[in-house]
């Protein structure tokens, strides 16, 4: 291993190679290889039906979130305002709610006078 | 797919620690492989196709899964009380691979792919996506970490 080339090599280093792998390898190929072909053999789900049942789901989930964000808008929402308020001087209600045009006076007449 | 097996079960074990988590991934890169077959291009090799399924399959399923800590390797600890070349060659193992794990993953996977599977850079650059440089680069650096302890392994023998 000591004064054997670069590491940094292009060729595979044989000792460490063999030492990795012995490390990484299994001994139970035979076993493995024949977990593999039963997996393989057993019968499998068709992609469409996984996603129908994907499907399913998600249009409930899409449903019941649909509602819940329906009912929490409705249960939020403030009562309507009335966005004018209440009246008392008589010109100025006069202004606002007209049922026909004000007087001039009702502009040009000084608030003492009236 | 008995020809590719030990190899696939190796890269798997590579990224993944626990063996029974890396026999998983290496059945599930079998079962992609046979459904991305039409995928695969017959003008190409056929082991580097299958490597880098490998290797994303082990990286899916370690970033899916909490990652579980080794088990203590029982190595570490009796180094130099085994009683045979067995147990020492299982010592062995065990160290190569806690370096192993210790290694950044595309550096582990480099090494594993040029000095056990004998891929050349070119091709390891394929298998993860990396350019030639950067493999060789990462090669360079696990070696370097592994042949020291392997030298003070045998040293010590």
């Amino acid at each position: 291993m000591k004064g054997r080339s670069m590491p940094f090599d292009h060729r595979p280093d044989s000792v460490l190679g063999t030492a990795l792998g012995q490390a990484l390898s299994a001994d139970d190929h035979s076993t493995f290889v024949a977990r593999v072909m039963g997996a393989v053999a057993a019968p499998h789900p068709h992609h469409w039906d996984i996603l129908a049942c994907w499907a399913r789901r998600a249009a409930a989930a899409v449903l019941v979130v649909t509602f819940a964000a329906g009912w929490l808008v409705s249960a939020v929402q403030p009562a309507p305002v009335d966005l004018v308020a209440p009246v008392t001087d008589p010109s100025a209600r006069a202004l606002v709610t007209p049922v026909t045009p004000p007087h001039p006076s009702v502009l040009l007449v000084p608030e003492g006078v009236r | 797919m008995d020809r590719y097996a030990r190899s696939v079960r190796r890269l798997a074990r590579a990224v993944l620690n626990d063996p029974d988590d890396a026999d998983d991934a290496a059945q599930d890169t079998f079962l992609t492989a046979m459904v991305k077959l039409k995928q695969f291009d017959p003008q190409r090799a056929f082991g580097p196709w299958l490597a880098r399924i490998a290797v994303n399959t082990a990286t899916d399923r370690r970033r899916r899964r909490a990652v579980r800590r080794a088990e203590p390797l029982e190595g570490l600890q009796a180094k130099g009380t085994l009683p045979d070349a067995d147990a020492d060659r299982r010592a062995l193992g065990s160290r190569l691979r806690q370096a192993l794990a210790e290694l950044p993953e595309r550096r582990r996977m480099a090494v594993v792919l040029f000095d056990i599977e004998g891929y050349t850079h070119a091709e390891i650059g394929e298998i993860l996506g990396l350019p030639e440089g950067t493999v060789r680069s990462e090669v360079f650096h696990a070696r370097r970490a592994l042949r020291v302890l392997l030298a003070d392994w045998r040293e010590q023998e």
